[in-house]
């Protein structure tokens, strides 16, 4: 997959790449997206399982970060919280200057139209809207005008330029991955949170997508968060950050498969 | 297999909630109709039985005064000698004009049995009659008019009395009567009860020559055996026409004619309707089973697996729809029972002459609604069932489940859908044509099933064009439009519900509409003359104050006073109906009006010319007694041979005949103001002018006047039209109403299916307001076009039959599209489409964001 030599026209978020990487440390201003104290508590009383347990954390603007943990580590409940989707028990998320946890459900709305990018395991597009009306979608819900050249650049870049008209069920499963991708990054979001993006896909189209992710970090300063419990595609990130009971165990800065292997195991053992 | 069935069942039980709302509904209808029906034959029965239980034997013969060749007097005499017999009472009966308050009033005159135990009512206050001029009179109609034990009333018969043939001028006489009591006669099925029913000794009777009767009451004598005497009376009174019963005989008799015939006709008309709400509940009851055995598919994969054979699998799916139709349909019958004691409780305090207070729950009523509920939930499910049994067992191992597609429409079924659709729309056109109901009514049935088989193909068809237009709300509009279609099958029997119910309310609406036009040309032409004001009783003069009235009254256009006088001719031999004595109706009277040709042409709309000098109009009815036809010259008798005129049939005249003026005056006889006519602006308020002119009648209580003419007769349809339509537009809203519960039903399982979706959407940001939207649209998307495409075929079904029907009946055919009327229908769609969708958007809204990312 090649990436055109584009620049983004808006690098606010990246002021801090080069100097700070994921960090367990205080949260503070300047993360593209952080928590603290996050507590997020299913059920009640006896029953309740505290999936995150006092997580502090941030993630700094222009980087590929990946989240990895063992099954029931917390990882996917984090990701939830950080991007909006889920209401933490108590303590605080941030993304940028705004506090999460203060919005209402329609401010929350409104700031994961405008300001966050998803990409999920499956591909989830809409079965009755084309190709490019999937992609279009989040801007036509906030009734914002398309940038064409943005758009051909994304879906170039994707591969996808000659599918547009298509409906899902006419594309493949890398196909759809990727109008995913260009619906998660047509709106300029601040964060593109991925949950297991590869997690569906054959191993070559995975790398791809990866490839293209890592791309879009280093060529527009997109900032990236990942979840995932692939160590090949952690190690596609400039950084991991390891959970494990709903704590942070441990992060890595420029991980290998093999190193994000053993960190793992040492949390299962 | 049953467990699992059963707690699947229990597993979906909310996804069946619509389903199992629209069979209570549809079966409810029908229990209630059935109870209604039964409540009404059970106090017909009462009240009919009541009046004929009082008397021991009672014989009836059809003719008034004669029995045959036995006289009315020697056959009293015969029953009186017969061994057994206490009493024969002669049961009088005959209508009446009666006076009070300064009003006259149409009453039921019929004789007090001097035996108290022949008097079948109560006597609820007052006494009972002391002297031969004391009555006394229902009670219910009695205390409505404000008569008590006391009041007088003026009693007259109505109609030439039997003894006065030879002078028809002369009025029957009349009595003045004192009230000395009020009875209790139960209700009245015939007269209702704002009819009072007067009853008068005996004597009264006979100086009032009310004197007529066609029963005698019986009471026999302490121990006389009843068959012996029945027998006996059979022997002694041989006339086939004379029958003998015992009064229980007589009662069950009088039951069977009446009620049997009314509860027939009532089902007759309110079950259709019951089966068309259970109808288009079949389509709801489909889409459920439809949709529910998708979600289950991988389940029954899994059984098949395991080892479940294909036949197990449908056998389970149809004894699940058994068990949904057996409960909801129970439920369904209790709900009607209840609906038609909730309704009947406040018709039971009021005056109405059924007693509905009582309710007549036949065991009929309770089986009939609750198999016909689980019939159609059982053939409603065959299809779903058979869909379900196809899954291979290798669905249970794929990791992801297929995302829906649409099955494709199959080819047969379209050509199929084609020729029955061109073949009955050619019949249909053929009959409409050729004013044939035997060719349109099976061409409009043939038309209706292939529109039908049309329908998956057709209203997607017409969604995806209306979705177009909803792109114009937005993302929402864009998502609803798509997701409206995307089970061409699910949306097509969701509008399909619609449509038959909007179609029959518009094909009503429309045919009443055309039907209307049609009556009103058909009354212009029939009745040319607008309003005619003529004397009840022959020989009386309009009032000037009713001509003041008529004059001064807002839409009368112009008015001429008729100069008029009676006749009275003899009838030609061998002109007698069958079985009337030739002595009684030696020969014919009619009334003879005269008017100016001039004031003729100003107040009749067309036929003004055919009255000329030497011509008498004469009304078409007047022909058979008199033995007349068209272009013969007769002569009136008046004595001096200047009364011979040509006969022209005429619509002009109602009765009796229409000479000139200045004819009617050469003829010598002695003439007074007869008659009023009037013609009325084109402009006027029907309503209006109409209820001013029956006031006119009402008030005018010292000479008694008719007011007739093409506004009242118009009026009369309009009414009777109206009416129709309202009572069979309320009937057919249970149908629309089950409909509307399938929009809600499909969107809500829909929902469920979607959950992912919403959840994604919701994550993309779009907000719980817009994904109501979405809903919404989508629902009134489906409602506009089950509505649009109803009122659609509704109006061209409306067309053919009103064509055939009409034609047929050889009358004027037009054609009315009430382009209001179906506006209003369409617009309601939206806020039902609306109302639809508020529960499944309620739960679509709950959908958390999170729920999209996580696997299921």
């Amino acid at each position: 997959m090649n990436i055109p030599n584009g620049s983004r026209p808006d690098p606010a978020t990246r002021e801090d790449s080069a100097t700070s990487t994921t960090s367990a440390a205080e949260p503070a201003s300047g993360y593209a997206t952080s928590a603290s104290e996050l507590v997020k508590v299913y059920g009640s009383g006896e029953a309740g399982v505290r999936a995150l347990d006092g997580v502090d954390i941030g993630f700094a603007g222009g980087r590929f970060s990946a989240i990895m943990g063992p099954s029931g580590s917390g990882k996917s409940t984090l990701m939830h919280c950080l991007a909006g989707l889920d209401t933490p028990s108590s303590g605080r998320v941030m993304l940028g200057e705004t506090d999460l946890t203060e919005l209402s459900d329609k401010q929350l709305t409104l700031t994961r139209r405008d300001r966050i990018g998803f990409l999920f395991q499956s591909f989830n597009l809409l079965p009755t809207l084309t190709a490019e009306q999937n992609i279009l979608l989040p801007l036509e819900l906030s009734g914002r005008e398309p940038d064409r050249q943005w758009l051909d650049t994304l879906t170039e870049a994707l591969g996808i330029d000659q599918r547009l008209r298509h409906r899902p069920s006419e594309l493949s499963g890398g196909q759809q991955q990727r109008v995913a991708v260009a619906r998660a990054l047509v709106t300029r979001p601040e964060v593109v949170f991925a949950d297991e993006p590869t997690g569906a896909l054959d191993s070559k189209s995975g790398a791809n997508l990866l490839e293209f992710l890592r791309g879009s970090v280093r060529q527009f300063g997109q900032t990236v968060v990942m979840v995932t419990h692939d160590p090949v595609a952690a190690s596609y990130a400039d950084s991991v950050v390891l959970l494990a009971d709903g704590t942070i165990a441990g992060h890595i800065d420029q991980p290998t498969p093999e190193a994000v292997l053993d960190s793992l195991r040492r949390l299962g053992g | 297999m049953l467990r699992n069935t059963l707690l699947q069942l229990r597993h979906n039980l909310g996804r069946l909630s619509a389903a199992g709302l629209a069979i209570v509904l549809g079966v409810g209808f029908v229990a209630a109709t059935l109870v209604f029906t039964g409540t009404m034959q059970a106090s017909v029965r009462h009240m009919v039985a009541a009046p004929n239980l009082a008397a021991d034997v009672v014989v009836t013969a059809p003719s008034l005064r004669s029995d045959g060749d036995v006289p009315q007097r020697e056959r009293l005499r015969r029953i009186r000698q017969t061994e057994g017999v206490a009493a024969a009472v002669p049961r009088t009966e005959s209508y009446a004009s009666a006076g009070w308050h300064g009003e006259r009033n149409f009453v039921e005159l019929s004789r007090l049995p001097d035996q108290p135990s022949l008097r079948w009512y109560d006597l609820v206050k007052g006494s009972y009659p002391g002297s031969g001029n004391e009555v006394v009179v229902s009670q219910r109609a009695a205390e409505s008019a404000g008569l008590e034990p006391g009041d007088e009333i003026t009693l007259s018969r109505l109609g030439r009395a039997p003894s006065a043939q030879e002078d028809t001028a002369e009025p029957p006489p009349e009595r003045t009567a004192r009230i000395s009591g009020l009875v209790d006669i139960g209700g009245s099925l015939l007269t209702g009860t704002s009819q009072a029913t007067v009853f008068a000794p005996g004597e009264l009777l006979r100086s009032l020559e009310a004197t007529e009767y066609d029963r005698i009451d019986l009471l026999l004598d302490d121990g006389a055996e009843t068959t012996a005497v029945t027998e006996r009376l059979k022997e002694k009174l041989p006339d086939r026409y004379t029958q003998v019963r015992t009064g229980r005989q007589q009662a069950d008799f009088e039951v069977e004619r009446f009620s049997g015939s009314l509860s027939t006709a009532l089902n007759s008309v309110l079950l259709p309707f019951g089966a068309i709400a259970l109808f288009v509940a079949g389509f709801v009851i489909v889409n459920t089973f439809s949709v529910l055995h998708a979600q289950r598919s991988r389940q029954y994969a899994l059984l098949r697996c395991v080892g479940a054979t294909r036949g197990q699998i449908r056998r389970s799916a149809l004894f699940e729809a058994l068990l949904v139709g057996l409960v909801t349909s129970v439920i369904g019958t209790a709900f009607g029972v209840l609906v038609s004691a909730v309704v009947g409780w406040p018709l039971g305090l009021t005056d109405s002459p059924v007693d509905f207070g009582s309710l007549g729950v036949t065991p009929l009523a309770l089986v009939v609604p609750v198999v016909a509920g689980m019939l159609v939930t059982f053939l409603a499910s065959l299809a779903p069932a058979a869909r379900a049994m196809r899954v291979s067992p290798l669905a249970a191992l794929r990791p992801v489940p297929d995302e829906q597609v649409s099955r494709r429409v199959g080819r047969v079924r379209l050509v199929f859908a084609a020729v029955l659709t061109v073949l009955g729309g050619g019949l249909l056109l053929f009959g409409a044509t050729g004013a044939s109901l035997g060719m349109a009514v099976p061409g409009g049935i043939l038309a209706v099933v292939g529109v039908l088989l049309f329908t998956p193909t057709l209203i997607p068809a017409v969604a995806r064009a209306f979705g177009r237009v909803l792109r114009l709300f937005g993302p929402p509009g864009t998502l609803a439009g798509g997701n409206a279609v995307r089970n061409p099958y699910r949306a097509s029997s969701t509008s399909t519900a619609l449509m038959i119910g909007v179609g029959l309310i518009v094909a009503l609406v429309t045919g009443t509409a055309s039907a209307r036009i049609s009556a009103n040309r058909e009354v212009d032409q029939n009745y040319p003359v607008d309003v005619k004001i003529s004397t009840r009783e022959y020989g009386g003069t309009v009032p000037a104050s009713v001509r003041q009235r008529l004059e001064s009254l807002e839409g009368t256009a112009s008015t001429a006073a008729l100069a008029g006088t009676t006749f009275e001719v003899e009838r030609p031999e061998g002109n007698l109906p069958e079985g009337v004595d030739p002595e009684e109706m030696s020969s014919v009277t009619f009334r003879a009006l005269g008017i100016d040709p001039a004031e003729l042409a100003e107040v009749s709309r067309h036929g003004a010319q055919q009255l000329r000098s030497g011509t008498m109009l004469v009304d078409e009815t007047l022909l058979t007694p008199t033995g007349w036809s068209e272009g013969d010259r007769v002569e009136l008798p008046v004595g001096d041979g200047s009364g011979t005129f040509r006969v022209v049939v005429s619509d002009l005249v109602d009765s009796g005949v229409l000479l000139t003026r200045s004819d009617l005056a050469a003829t010598g006889v002695e003439t007074h103001t007869a008659a009023l006519w009037a013609r009325a602006d084109t402009d006027a308020s029907m309503r209006e002018y109409t209820s001013e002119l029956r006031s006119m009648e009402r008030d005018s209580a010292s000479t008694p006047v008719n007011v007739t003419g093409a506004v009242l007769t118009r009026a009369q349809y309009t009414q009777v039209l109206d009416t129709l339509l309202l009572i069979v537009s309320g009937l057919l809203a249970v149908a629309v109403i089950i409909a509307v519960v399938g929009i809600a039903n499909t969107l809500g399982l829909s929902v469920l299916e979607r959950g992912r979706e919403s959840a994604l959407l919701r994550a993309l940001g779009l907000t719980r307001g817009q994904l109501r939207g979405t809903l919404a649209l989508e629902a009134v998307l489906l409602a506009l076009v089950g509505t649009v495409l109803g009122a659609v075929l509704g109006v061209l079904f409306a067309f053919g039959g009103v064509a055939a029907l009409l034609g047929q009946a050889g009358l004027p055919v037009s054609f009315a599209v009430p382009w209001a009327r179906l506006l209003l229908v369409v617009a309601c769609a939206v806020p039902a489409g609306v109302l639809a969708s508020v529960l499944p958007a309620r739960r679509a809204a709950r959908a958390q964001p999170a729920a999209a990312l996580s696997e299921e």
